[in-house]
């Protein structure tokens, strides 16, 4: 009885702690997303309001009718993410199945490159890139970002995709092989349908790791024609015309949508994957 | 030899077409720049002057720890790691072993405190801008309004005091989470088979948590611990939003002046170097963390 009162009481102020711990996280979000729906003088009348004394969409209006460069932002990221992972996934499948599951010279060398280049911070690579993509007219290109972002990407992939591919009995295989299937079908058709979760994974922290990268797409991307969200938003603030915060939160509302979406519906995937490739930062 | 024999043939061949996208990404993209940039940060190469880079020999290393700007980058980039890192550390250990009960709206609050690390970083720099900010910002006005503290009130990016805490604040707000979901899941696999032999043992909670659950995380703590230790050393996107480095160089970091030195004085040589150096802490701290804390071997 008295184990009871006390795990009673322990429930109760662990779920306290998590409402004030979700509430203080969630805070700043809540915030810019209160902020949009308020009318400008109110975002800028002392003392400040938390809750918009009226709801508005001027914001809103003024984001998709007055800011021609948010829709470019917005495609240019859209465009870079969805490329990077048409690389991507495909090749860490094909790359994680051979190296998850069969025997070749040189698989020792691949691996061991892999886990040399998640040790390395991404700053090492951002020279020569910016080098090698202004020889080869890449710069302020969606493929100068996308294919970058595939190479760096691709390690994490290929390690969680390897254990994905190393989790299924090799019966499955064998039994594929004795009917006469190539190592090609067994691949696509046998192998991958049981590692929909690794892809999954790979998608989601290949997703949220193209949507914020900023220091390349800020060095690369030099044209706003060419820049990303996480690029093109920041520097709104400095030109005087869109420099005011009510268009500004409206316009990071926006951006914050579709990303928190993915997040939700895959959240469980995000972090099983990263468990299982280690983890890159 | 292995040419010789056509079965292991054929399997070289088919085993190389599978990885041939990967490595032909990651040799373009990643290899051949990871020598460029080996060869770069030995070399004198001014991006806008030089036809090329020249050798150099280790003058672009010797230069850095001549240069007072750099040392203060080095400084900075320790000090933000030093106050991040417990803090980091201590948080999501806490707030992980709490949720690791089987509370009601557990699955919504993991979602919530995770949702930060999807949100870019340079967005929530610009958030964070406005929420410090002087005049306007919700912060000076729930410490004066709601909180009646008015000599709290600070300007947070414009002080030489606070401008750097402001910016660790924003690291822990956007990385706190995943450590928290990554101690959770090293929490869960902690076996039942030990807290229910303890049970019978008669060990309370405080000795639970002491000799069974913190032993059994070091795996995670590793884990954690490199991962945050890495976002602290590489910190960049927060500060080029909020402050550039500024006020003065009170938050010039290494990240930062690396960029700098070659993308606004074209000297690509001493951002290389910088580089290097950045990559070499990270990685010693790396491994030091992980010789401290290896699991013991049955």
């Amino acid at each position: 009885m008295l184990r009871k009162e006390k795990n009673k009481s322990y429930r109760i102020l662990v779920f306290v702690i998590g409402v004030i711990a979700s509430v203080t996280v969630l805070s700043p979000i809540i915030w810019i997303i209160l902020t949009s729906f308020k009318d400008v003088k109110e975002i800028y009348t002392v003392p400040l309001t938390i809750w918009p004394r009226k709801f508005v969409w001027t914001n809103y209006l003024t984001v998709v009718e007055g800011l021609p460069e948010f829709p470019t932002y917005f495609f240019n990221s859209i465009k870079v993410t969805i490329g990077t992972l048409l690389l991507v996934l495909p090749a860490s499948a094909a790359a994680g199945y051979a190296l998850g599951r069969r025997e070749f010279p040189g698989k020792a060398i691949i691996n061991l490159f892999i886990i040399a280049i998640l040790a390395i911070p991404f700053l090492v690579f951002l020279i020569p890139l910016y080098i090698i993509e202004d020889i080869l007219n890449m710069l302020d290109t969606n493929i100068g970002l996308i294919l970058p972002y595939a190479a760096l990407n691709l390690p994490l992939g290929i390690l969680v995709m390897q254990a994905s591919y190393r989790e299924i009995p090799s019966e499955l295989e064998d039994s594929a092989r004795i009917d006469g299937a190539n190592a090609f079908q067994t691949w696509f058709q046998i192998m991958t349908p049981l590692v929909i979760t690794g892809l999954a994974a790979v998608t989601i922290f290949t997703f949220v790791a193209v949507w914020e990268e900023y220091m390349f797409a800020r060095t690369f991307m030099v044209n706003t024609s060419a820049q990303t969200l996480a690029v093109g938003l920041p520097s709104l603030r400095v030109e005087s015309k869109s420099w005011a915060y009510g268009t500004l939160s409206a316009a990071l509302t926006l951006s914050l949508l579709p990303i928190s979406v993915v997040f939700i519906v895959l959240r469980k995937y995000f972090v099983e994957g990263v468990l299982r490739g280690s983890v890159k930062g | 030899m292995v040419k010789r024999d056509p079965r292991k043939r054929n399997n070289f061949i088919v085993s190389w077409l599978f990885v041939l996208p990967a490595v032909l990404l990651m040799g373009a993209f990643l290899l051949y720049p990871l020598l460029s940039a080996l060869r770069i940060s030995f070399s004198e190469y001014n991006f806008v002057y030089s036809e090329k880079p020249v050798f150099n020999g280790l003058t672009n290393y010797i230069k850095l720890f001549q240069d007072p700007h750099f040392l203060v980058a080095f400084k900075n980039t320790i000090y933000y790691t030093l106050v991040f890192f417990p803090l980091f550390m201590l948080i999501a250990l806490c707030l992980a072993l709490l949720l690791n009960s089987k509370v009601k709206g557990n699955g919504i609050f993991q979602t919530a405190i995770l949702l930060p690390i999807v949100v870019p970083l340079s967005l929530a720099g610009i958030m964070f801008t406005w929420i410090f900010s002087q005049d306007f910002g919700i912060l000076n006005h729930l410490l004066a309004n709601v909180l009646h503290l008015p000599n709290l009130q600070r300007f947070w990016l414009g002080d030489t005091q606070t401008a750097m805490n402001s910016l660790i604040a924003v690291g822990l707000w956007k990385y706190t989470g995943f450590g928290i979901i990554l101690f959770l899941s090293g929490l869960k696999a902690i076996s039942s088979d030990i807290y229910e032999a303890a049970k019978v043992d008669g060990v309370n909670s405080w000795q639970n948590l002491f000799y069974i659950t913190l032993p059994n995380l070091k795996g995670s703590f590793s884990l954690v611990g490199i991962w945050g230790i890495i976002q602290a050393i590489k910190v960049y996107d927060q500060v080029v939003v909020m402050t550039n480095g500024g006020p003065g160089t009170s938050t010039l970091v290494l990240y930062l002046y690396a960029w700098k030195n070659a993308f606004s004085f074209f000297n690509m040589g001493i951002g290389e170097a910088i580089a290097f150096f950045t990559a070499a802490l990270a990685i010693i701290i790396s491994v030091v963390f992980k010789f401290v804390l290896k699991p013991e071997k049955g």
